[in-house]
């Protein structure tokens, strides 16, 4: 019973993290517009919102010329709840260039779609434009509810981030338990510590399994193919084959010392593959994914205080669950090797 | 109970192809996956995660079943 308590943690955890991440809603933004390109004199557009209000009677709605400055425009109808219809006026001899879609209101803060509308008519510089700016300060920049933050592309499916990257998490912890496990064999011969690597990698390898499957589903979503050719991608599935590699291995050498030996210099190989593979070359290279290439993991929009309140936790959860699978694994090998081998380990 | 490891892992191997090649343009899938702003992506990953973990368990029992067997025997 004493030990039992960080089971309890992880099942509480766990229940934490599961009624957190599907109960909090997401955060206003704009999703798009229903036409792109804009032509010189007054555009009417539609703008596509998720869970803004729009009936909120300080309801604003920008084009960001620059960094500082706005381009007004009325806000003709709500079409529907999450559907409003806003005109505005290209001046003369406006440049040809991207306008992001700004939408400000008390309660939702400022929101942000980046390079909604295209000018592709006008001239090539803008010394001779005559902007219609609007003094307007957008003064309330954040959301005032308690939130998960809106992205663009991904929307709700950001909440994968308490399932999918835990995964990893716990795959590194379990991997790393191999390490010090096929080290501390090489050092002193001790074939408990070989058990202890092979349930480790057996375990592991499940998390692994996890991690691409729902990897691949939230890619088809979010990128638009099963498997991209990614650094970070490639890297994981390679991984993959080279801890199945292991466990083959293992069942391919009948002598038991020498079975042990060989697993445990070939782990070593590969937990600095993994490392190579995961956490190095994708960080040299271009990826899609967040963390890797020119996307940072971590920045403040991708991990902002709500999910951070609900991120750690995730991951210490998954990894107690992975530790405990693990040594359920490792007990059921010691009593196979003791029962059919006569062997105390 | 010793080649079927291997077997079993071997077999999760061979099924990579699949993840790497399927792909489609806008289909019923994504427009199911798309709505409600994606939140069907999550409940598949959940999904995904409980009842990959229960196969394990699953095979888990199985071993322990044949352990108890052995030993009562």
């Amino acid at each position: 019973m004493r030990h039992l308590w960080w089971k309890v943690l992880c099942g509480l955890l766990l229940a934490y993290i599961t009624v957190f991440s599907l109960t909090v809603p997401l955060g206003p933004g704009v999703i798009g517009v229903d036409q792109a390109a804009l032509t010189s004199g007054e555009n009417t557009r539609l703008i596509q919102t998720y869970n803004a209000h729009l009936d909120a009677a300080d309801l604003q709605v920008f084009l960001g010329v620059d960094d500082s400055s706005y381009l007004c425009t009325e806000i003709l109808e709500i079409v529907e709840h999450d559907l409003v219809k806003v005109s505005f006026t290209l001046p003369e001899n406006a440049p040809n260039k991207s306008f992001n879609v700004l939408m400000n209101n008390a309660t939702d803060g400022t929101m942000f779609f980046p390079n909604a509308f295209r000018y592709a008519e006008g001239s090539s510089s803008s010394e001779n434009t005559a902007w219609d700016i609007c003094t307007v300060s957008v003064e309330n920049q954040f959301n005032t509810a308690f939130s998960i933050p809106f992205q663009p592309i991904i929307y709700e499916s950001i909440r994968n981030l308490m399932f999918h990257v835990p995964m990893w998490f716990t795959m590194f912890f379990l991997m790393g338990i191999g390490l010090v496990a096929s080290i501390r064999y090489l050092a002193k011969g001790d074939v408990s510590m070989d058990l202890k690597a092979l349930a480790s990698v057996q375990v592991g390898l499940v998390f692994c399994v996890l991690g691409l499957i729902t990897g691949s589903v939230w890619a088809r979503f979010t990128w638009g193919a099963w498997w991209v050719n990614d650094p970070q991608l490639n890297g994981a599935l390679v991984t993959f084959l080279i801890y199945v590699a292991y466990i083959i291995l293992r069942n391919s050498i009948e002598d038991d010392q020498k079975r042990a030996r060989i697993a445990a210099v070939f782990n070593i190989f590969a937990f600095v593959i993994l490392f190579v593979l995961l956490m190095v070359l994708p960080r040299f290279s271009e990826s899609l994914h967040p963390g890797k290439g020119g996307n940072p993991a971590f920045n403040k929009y991708d991990l902002d205080n709500t999910l951070r309140m609900v991120f750690y936790p995730a991951v210490i959860a998954w990894i107690l669950l992975g530790y405990w699978i693990y040594q359920l694994r490792l007990r059921l090998h010691r009593i196979e090797k003791k029962y059919y081998y006569h062997e105390n380990v | 109970m010793k080649t079927f490891k291997p077997l079993f892992l071997f077999s999760i191997v061979m099924m990579t192809p699949f993840f790497l090649s399927a792909q489609g343009a806008k289909s019923v899938l994504e427009e199911t996956f798309f709505s409600s702003g994606k939140m069907p992506v999550v409940l598949s990953v959940v999904l995904i995660i409980l009842l990959g973990l229960v196969i394990y368990i699953a095979l888990l029992n199985k071993k322990v079943n044949k352990l108890e067997k052995d030993i009562n025997k």
